[in-house]
């Protein structure tokens, strides 16, 4: 028989006993939700963005916003956008890593040029590859202006590549501030959209 | 402040933001100008080069065409702030395509006339590939029409003199969508 004191020991170690149940419960909960649906560290958020998920919407996620500031003005190999665009065109990616540029402008940067060269690598073991390198802005300025920006950026990123030794037959589309692939009108979209993408032609 | 003097003074402040918006744009520019582009007309006479300098010291040459129509010689720039921190000669007429606030615009086609009506020079909208048209026009009294892709025709009256570069900005009022 329990004497009142271990009857109220008894009864505090229940409740414990029960409160550690239900707080394991919600905790589990938790780490559920967070791995599913928000990425928790930069390369998942660059994997989901580069993914087949639209990226509207994404910069509301605070760990994105995050993962994107301040805003790099060159990443390699990021999202390869059109080729959701270009669904059964013969052009495809092959590997080839983006060029970034600053707000405005056409000129690399020293980053630009480092994923040219690395670029470049890929080309050199396919000498007979046709290139294409396609000029983008962010959504900022005129139609027309972007037209012929976007077009720079290209024909530059074209003239370093020159520059590398690269002589794979190429041409240089500008889109303009057309095809964008990140909608969010920020900055930590506006850089995604500022670029140079290089594809390889696979054949007609 | 009574209510009338502190509409005053916000109309007041709006316009000059409206006014000094197209510097604003190109604000950039100032900080580019210590790296700014050594611009060349060609022996040719047909082209100008801009020298850029990256910050490796590796030059990157850049070719702009001068088209001629007579004895006129015009050439159109202002692609990126690149372009826009160069210094460039001084011809007299300097014409700035504006859309909405701020927004550049290129691809103008410009007819220039001169008082009695006379056609100077019409300027076809692929030969302005940027914001910026730059014209080699003889001292006078000039009518300068100009038309935006799918915009309507501006028109903008100017007297020029060889002694400075007078700057026109031609402004429609929408950004192209």
């Amino acid at each position: 028989m329990m004497n009142q004191g271990q009857r109220v020991i008894s009864m505090a170690a229940m409740v414990g006993l029960l409160g550690a149940l239900v707080l394991a419960g919600c905790s589990t909960k938790n780490v559920a939700v967070t791995t599913a649906d928000n990425p928790t560290t930069p390369g998942q958020a660059e994997t989901k963005a580069a993914g087949n998920a639209p990226l509207k919407g994404f910069s509301k996620n605070p760990v994105e916003e995050q993962v994107t500031q301040p805003a790099p003005m060159v990443m390699a190999k990021a999202e390869q956008p059109t080729s959701q665009v270009r669904k059964g065109s013969e052009v495809a990616s092959q590997k080839l890593a983006d060029i970034y540029f600053a707000f405005d402008r056409w000129g690399l940067s020293s980053d630009g040029k480092k994923y040219l060269v690395e670029d470049a690598e890929t080309l050199k073991q396919h000498p007979e590859a046709k290139l294409v390198i396609e000029g983008y802005c962010d959504e900022r300025g005129s139609h027309e202006y972007n037209l012929v920006l976007g077009e720079k950026r290209a024909q530059e990123a074209t003239r370093y590549l020159e520059t590398l030794g690269i002589k794979n037959p190429l041409k240089v589309i500008s889109y303009g501030k057309e095809r964008q692939v990140c909608t969010e009108q920020d900055e930590s979209c506006y850089w995604k959209n500022r670029r140079a993408h290089l594809l390889i032609e696979t054949g007609k | 402040m009574k209510q009338p003097t502190m509409l005053r003074v916000v109309v007041s402040i709006t316009a000059c933001l409206v006014l000094v918006s197209p510097y604003v744009f190109a604000a950039g520019d100032q900080e580019l100008s210590k790296t700014a582009p050594i611009v060349r007309i060609m022996q040719s006479g047909d082209s100008l080069e801009l020298v850029f300098h990256e910050d490796s010291g590796t030059p990157i040459k850049e070719t702009i065409p001068i088209h001629r129509v007579g004895s006129v010689r015009y050439f159109s720039a202002g692609i990126g702030l690149e372009e826009r921190s160069a210094h460039y000669p001084a011809f007299p007429l300097k014409l700035v395509f504006v859309a909405g606030p701020k927004a550049y615009l290129s691809q103008v086609s410009v007819t220039i006339t001169d008082r009695q009506g006379k056609v100077h020079l019409q300027i076809p909208p692929k030969q302005v590939t940027g914001p910026w048209l730059f014209v080699d026009l003889p001292p006078g009294n000039y009518d300068i029409s100009a038309e935006g892709p799918g915009k309507a025709s501006i028109k903008e009256h100017v007297t020029l003199s060889a002694k400075e570069t007078k700057t026109i900005y031609l402004r429609w009022k929408e950004e192209t969508a």
